[in-house]
C-alpha cells in the first residue's frame, strides 16, 4: 500500500509563494524590501532581494536578484561606502514528477551527505551557490519509488567576497530502494580548488570523494550511515593527500520516548570546499566545527521522553575533537551539555527552561586554553484569548574565557511579545553585555567571540510592530517596522543562521510573497 | 582501533536497516491541539477514514498560502480530514491558534512543539504534506509548495476514494433487492 512518490522542493525562495496567471502560466517567488537609517549619523541602506521563478507548464526562468545602496552593513566597515551593489543569478529550470533539472546560477542545498557537500565553502558556514547544472531524477514506476539520480557540475561562487572563483565541482549521487525499508546510496564529487588571492588564480589543490552509504527504518527506529574516500592532490606541496570518513546516525522510537546517537569520523577528509555533517547536541553546529582540519571525531547522544502527562524533557551530550597538523594529535576538544523542560501547565500556558553548557579546550604543546559557556535560558508562551498570544524570554550567555586571563563575557537577553490574529504583531527585545561593543561591522564574527567588538555600547533595546495580510492576488505581505538598537551577531531563524551587524536607529522592511 | 569502530559502526547501522521490514507509518502520539486537548492518532483515525498531515510553522510563508488553499476544500470529502501539524516551537507556538482564528480556518491543528512527530517521521523541512490512512499507512508525500500544487493532494485525495475497496456488507445490511 505504500507509494513513495518523487519528493521535490519546490518554492525557489524560502518565503515563496505563487501567482496563478493561468493553469499553464504561473509566477511564484518573494521579494524583501528593507530600509534602514542608522541614527547617529543619518547613514542610509536600502536593498532588495527578489526570489522569483516563471513557469510555463513545466519550463521556468528563475531570478535570484540582490540590489544593494550601498553595500549591506554585514560587510567590511571599510566597504561600507561603496555607492551600490548588484548580484542577479539567472537559471532555467525543467520540472515534471520525475525530473527536475536546472541550468544557470542559483543557490542550493544539497543535503548533509559526506560527497555533496563538497562545493560548499565551510568558512562561511552556509554557502551553496554554484553556477552549472543540476539535474535530479526520481525512478518510479509500478506505484513506488526504486530509487533517484542527482547530478550536479559547474562552479561554486563566493558572494560575499565578489571574486570570480575558478572552482569546478562534479558529481552526483544515485540512491536505490530495493524495499519500502532499506535503501543504499553511493556518490562521488570532483572538486578543483583555486584561491585566488593567494595563487593567482592557479588551482591550488584537487579533491575527489567517493562514499556509499547505507539507510533505512521501520515504525521504532531508523538510521543511516555513510563511508567516503578522499583522493586529493596539493598543487604547492605536490603531493597526494588522502583520507576517509565515516558519519552514522540510529534513532530509536521508543513509547514516549526517544534515543538518538550520531558519531563521526573524518580521517583528512575535508578541505576547503567540504562541510562533512556536525555532531551536535541542538543542530547547532556548535560542537560541528567544520573545519578543514586533517581529523575529527564525536559522537552525540540525545534522550527525549515524555515521563509524565503535561512534561517534556530532553537531555544531551556531544563530544567532538579535532585534530590538526599531525594526523592523531589532538588539538581542540568540544564538549556540550543540554538539558531541556517543558512544562505544558493548565491551558493555555507554555513554559519551557533549558540549560546549556559548551566547553572548548584548545592544546598546543603542552598549553591548554579555551573557554566555556554556560545559556540558561526561560520561555513563557501563554494565549490568553483566541485571538491573542503573549510570550517571553530570557536568555544569558555566561562566557568564561580562559584564554583572557579568566576574563568572564556576560550576555543577557530579554524578549517580549503580542499577538493579535493573525495580523498583527508587537516585540520589544532587551539586550546587555558586561563589555562595551562597537557599533562596527565584523563580518562573519559573533561580538561574543571578538573582545575588540566591546568598546562603545553594552546594551540594546529594541522595538517592532508587524503587520501581516493576506490577498487573493499577492497572498503575504508582512510590514515591519522596528526602531531603537541590537546588538546583531549570529541570528537564527528557523534552522538558518545568518551574521547580522549591530545597528542603531530605524528599519522598515516589507516582505511579500506571491 | 580506528577501523574497529568503524566496522562496528557499520555493522550497527547494517542491522537497524535489515532488521527493518515495515513500510512506513505514523507512529500513534500524543500532542496538544489549540484549544489544548491532547489528541491521539488513535481519536484521530476514529474519525477520519483518511487525512492529510501539513507540517507548518507560523514563520513559513508558503505553509501559510497552502493552509489557505487546502482550507477551500477541507470539508468536501466525507472521511477526510486535514490535521495541520505546527513545528512552532514554545516561543511562537502561542502565536498558532490566534493566527487560526483569525485565518477561520476549521480544521484540526496540532502542536508538535518538540518536534516530536516531525523527527519520527523524518520530515525534511516545512511545508510538507503526507496523506495517511486510518490504519496509519503514509500513502503519498510531498515537499513544498507551489500554486497549484493543492490540486495534486485533491487528486490523490479523490483517486484514494475512487479506488478504495468498498466496505463488506454487515450482516445487518439489508439489500434492496433482499
Amino acid at each position: 500500500m505504500f507509494r513513495k512518490t518523487c519528493v521535490f522542493v519546490l518554492a525557489a525562495a524560502a518565503g515563496a509563494g505563487a501567482v496563478g496567471v493561468t493553469d499553464w502560466l504561473s509566477v511564484n517567488g518573494a521579494n524583501e524590501a528593507v530600509y534602514l537609517r542608522q541614527r547617529e549619523d543619518g547613514h542610509r541602506w536600502t536593498w532588495d532581494i527578489l526570489q522569483t521563478e516563471v513557469w510555463a507548464w513545466r519550463f521556468a526562468a528563475g531570478v535570484e536578484a540582490e540590489f544593494d545602496h550601498p553595500r549591506r552593513p554585514v560587510f567590511e566597515t571599510k566597504e561600507l561606502d561603496i555607492e551600490g551593489d548588484e548580484l542577479i543569478q539567472r537559471y532555467a529550470r525543467y520540472r515534471d514528477d520525475r525530473f527536475d533539472l536546472r541550468a544557470g546560477d542559483y543557490d542550493k542545498t544539497l543535503g548533509k551527505g559526506l560527497t555533496l557537500r563538497s562545493y560548499e565553502d565551510c568558512d562561511f558556514d552556509v554557502h551553496q551557490r554554484l553556477d552549472g547544472g543540476l539535474a535530479d531524477a526520481c525512478v518510479a514506476f509500478g506505484g513506488r519509488e526504486w530509487g533517484d539520480v542527482t547530478a550536479l557540475w559547474g562552479r561554486n561562487k563566493h558572494v560575499e567576497e565578489k571574486q570570480q572563483d575558478f572552482d569546478r565541482v562534479a558529481g552526483g549521487q544515485v540512491t536505490i530502494r530495493p524495499v519500502d525499508f532499506f535503501y543504499v546510496t553511493g556518490s562521488g564529487v570532483k572538486a578543483d580548488v583555486v584561491e585566488n588571492v593567494e595563487t593567482a588564480g592557479r588551482k591550488t589543490g584537487e579533491n575527489t570523494l567517493y562514499a556509499g552509504g547505507l539507510g533505512g527504518g521501520w515504525q521504532y527506529f531508523d538510521g543511516y550511515g555513510e563511508y567516503a574516500v578522499r583522493d586529493g592532490y596539493d598543487v604547492a606541496l605536490r603531493e597526494d593527500v588522502r583520507g576517509d570518513g565515516f558519519y552514522g546516525i540510529v534513532t530509536g522510537y521508543l513509547p514516549r520516548s526517544s534515543v538518538s546517537f550520531q558519531y563521526k569520523l573524518y580521517d583528512n577528509l575535508a578541505y576547503r570546499y567540504n562541510n562533512p555533517p556536525p555532531v551536535s547536541v541542538d543542530e547547532n553546529m556548535l560542537t560541528g566545527p567544520g573545519s578543514p582540519s586533517l581529523g575529527e571525531w564525536g559522537y552525540y547522544a540525545q534522550v527525549s521522553a515524555n515521563p509524565v502527562r503535561d512534561v517534556r524533557v530532553r537531555g544531551g551530550y556531544s563530544y567532538a575533537d579535532d585534530q590538526v597538523g599531525e594526523r592523531d594529535v589532538k588539538t581542540e576538544e568540544i564538549e556540550q551539555y543540554l538539558a531541556n523542560v517543558r512544562y505544558d501547565l493548565p491551558w493555555p500556558v507554555v513554559v519551557e527552561g533549558q540549560y546549556e553548557q559548551l566547553g572548548k579546550l584548545g592544546i598546543l604543546g603542552e598549553d591548554v586554553f579555551g573557554d566555556i559557556r554556560r545559556m540558561p535560558s526561560l520561555t513563557v508562551s501563554w494565549t490568553p484569548w483566541d485571538d491573542h498570544s503573549f510570550s517571553t524570554g530570557f536568555e544569558r550567555e555566561e562566557k568564561t574565557d580562559y584564554t583572557a586571563g579568566d576574563r568572564i563575557f556576560i550576555y543577557n537577553r530579554a524578549e517580549a511579545g503580542y499577538t493579535y490574529s493573525s495580523w498583527l504583531g508587537l516585540n520589544v527585545s532587551y539586550e546587555d553585555t558586561n563589555q562595551r561593543a562597537q557599533e562596527l561591522v565584523r563580518p562573519g564574527k559573533d561580538p561574543l567571540e571578538d573582545p575588540d567588538v566591546y568598546r562603545y555600547k553594552n546594551n540594546w533595546l529594541w522595538s517592532e510592530i508587524r503587520l501581516s495580510w493576506y490577498n487573493e492576488a499577492f497572498q503575504n505581505h508582512v510590514l515591519t517596522i522596528g526602531y531603537g538598537s541590537r546588538r546583531g551577531g549570529r541570528v537564527c531563524s528557523s534552522g538558518v543562521c545568518k551574521i547580522e551587524a549591530p545597528f542603531t536607529g530605524l528599519k522598515i522592511s516589507l516582505e511579500s510573497s506571491f | 582501533m580506528r577501523t574497529v569502530t568503524l566496522l562496528t559502526a557499520a555493522l550497527v547501522l547494517v542491522a537497524t536497516a535489515t532488521a527493518a521490514w515495515a513500510a512506513k507509518t505514523v507512529p500513534d502520539f500524543r500532542l496538544y491541539n489549540v484549544d489544548g486537548n491532547q489528541v491521539t492518532f488513535e481519536e484521530l483515525a476514529a474519525k477520519y477514514e483518511l487525512m492529510v498531515f501539513v507540517f507548518w510553522a507560523t514563520e513559513c510563508v508558503p505553509c501559510k498560502d497552502e493552509l489557505v488553499e487546502i482550507n477551500k476544500f477541507a470539508g468536501d470529502y466525507e472521511g477526510f480530514g486535514v490535521v495541520a501539524v505546527s513545528t512552532d516551537s514554545a516561543r511562537t507556538s502561542s502565536q498558532v491558534k490566534p493566527y487560526f482564528k483569525g485565518q477561520g480556518f476549521k480544521f484540526d491543528t496540532l502542536l508538535d512543539v518538540d518536534g516530536e512527530l516531525v523527527k519520527a517521521l523524518g520530515i525534511p523541512g516545512n511545508p510538507y504534506e503526507l496523506l495517511v490512512t486510518a490504519r496509519g499507512e503514509v500513502i503519498w508525500e510531498h515537499s513544498g509548495y507551489r500554486k497549484g500544487d493543492e490540486k495534486k493532494l485533491r487528486q490523490e485525495v479523490e483517486k484514494y476514494f475512487a479506488e478504495r475497496e468498498p466496505e463488506a456488507p454487515g450482516p445487518n445490511d439489508v439489500t434492496e433487492e433482499g
